[in-house]
């Protein structure tokens, strides 16, 4: 069991969300930590001082949806890459259903935390939802890879080649 | 560490053509125009030193700036170039519409700078020998932007409401525009305002002030209702 998740929450997710989530998780996890972007803002600490800073913490899981308005730039999946900061990225058809469903999305990550962190440090996480047979929806968490076809985060953990 | 990551942790701000023409309400061909064209730019190469098919936030702000000029006093291409070699030549100053110590001020189609210091000293640019006019001072190029110790720009005001202002900063929210009151990017906000149903939904469900989430709404229509035109006039 991870006693300390430590989330990284973007501004794509509410604030008091985020508030929210956290005081529901303390008493599963006692020191979990959730953080987000606009507290940095509010401490005019600008994206080049606490990306890197979270990296040398260590531990941290960033989930945004920030997929860049432009795919052909680089944006913060690339960072996190480079940073090795995982990072969880939801579809824009999740964010776009507004924060009832954010917060289905951050109880869904913390729900399956465990593999997430098992995943190598940089790992570019996205969660959508698929629809099954008999019309069941439900989460998927998939890997993004450059160069790659997406696979299961499951598959993923199997063999991570 | 990646070219990405030192261009990024140099705060230098990174944009792709179609970002700086979203943001500066251009037809993404006149940015790729102005800024590369196939190795021969219409304005000057971009700054950006991550690659040339990208542009730095030096770039987005004059791209902002020289599209005023052009849109609204119809001042050409070859004034803007003499004016900004002028301003190297005589001041040292590599971006004149946009240095803290200068005024740009239009006449006719000639473009001068005040010193903030002798301000009844006009320095003439680019001289124009076409009809002249009634001066005018472009206070608003210098009230809109923030700058460091160093003269460095830091924050662009891109939209002002009564009670709320949004901005682009280089190296806050990877330079996207947000709310000074709330540190939430306008793009957020404007669709937190059509998924919660309502701008008062949305200022709940985020935890912010109506205005705020009206500013947002207001400037990013705004963006998105000229981009439209901008599709529609190509």
């Amino acid at each position: 069991m991870i006693l300390s998740p430590k989330l990284f929450i973007d501004t794509c997710v509410a604030k008091p969300l985020s508030n929210r989530i956290l005081n529901y998780y303390t008493a599963v996890y006692p020191s979990i930590q959730i953080t987000h972007l606009t507290d940095f803002y509010r401490q005019s600490r600008c994206d080049s001082k606490w990306l890197p800073n979270l990296a040398n913490e260590g531990g941290w899981i960033a989930v945004s949806a920030d997929h860049g308005r432009d795919k052909t730039k680089p944006s913060l999946p690339q960072l996190c890459r480079d940073y090795k900061v995982s990072c969880v990225l939801m579809t824009d058809t999740l964010h776009k259903k507004g924060q009832m469903m954010h917060q289905e999305v951050l109880h869904e990550i913390l729900r399956n935390i465990k593999p997430i962190y098992a995943a190598p440090p940089g790992t570019v996480i996205s969660i959508g939802q698929i629809q099954e047979r008999g019309g069941i929806v439900k989460f998927a968490f998939r890997i993004n890879r450059v160069g790659k076809p997406q696979i299961s985060l499951g598959s993923f953990l199997q063999n991570p080649t | 560490m990646s070219k990405f990551t030192e261009a990024f942790e140099r705060g230098e701000g990174l944009y792709s053509i179609a970002e700086v023409a979203f943001y500066a309400k251009m037809h993404p061909n006149t940015v790729r125009a102005w800024f590369t064209n196939r190795g021969r730019p219409v304005f000057r190469f971009g700054t950006s030193t991550l690659d040339s098919c990208f542009l730095s936030y030096t770039d987005l702000i004059e791209a902002i700036y020289v599209r005023k000029l052009r849109k609204e006093f119809c001042i050409g291409f070859p004034v803007i170039r003499t004016a900004i070699d002028m301003a190297k030549q005589l001041k040292k100053v590599e971006h004149p519409f946009a240095h803290p110590n200068f005024r740009t001020v239009v006449v006719g189609k000639e473009i001068n700078i005040v010193e903030k210091e002798a301000e009844s000293t006009m320095i003439a640019l680019a001289p124009n020998s076409g009809p002249t006019s009634d001066a005018t001072i472009l206070e608003q190029f210098i009230h809109e932007l923030e700058f460091d110790d160093s003269n460095k720009i830091t924050k662009y005001i891109a939209f002002k409401a009564p009670r709320d202002r949004v901005f682009i900063a280089p190296d806050f929210n990877f330079g996207s525009p947000m709310m000074e009151s709330s540190g939430y990017t306008a793009e957020t906000l404007w669709r937190a305002h059509r998924a919660e149903g309502g701008i008062q939904q949305a200022a709940l469900a985020y935890g912010v002030e109506d205005f705020t989430v009206q500013a947002a709404v207001d400037y990013y229509d705004g963006i998105l209702e000229s981009n439209r035109l901008l599709r529609k006039a190509a």
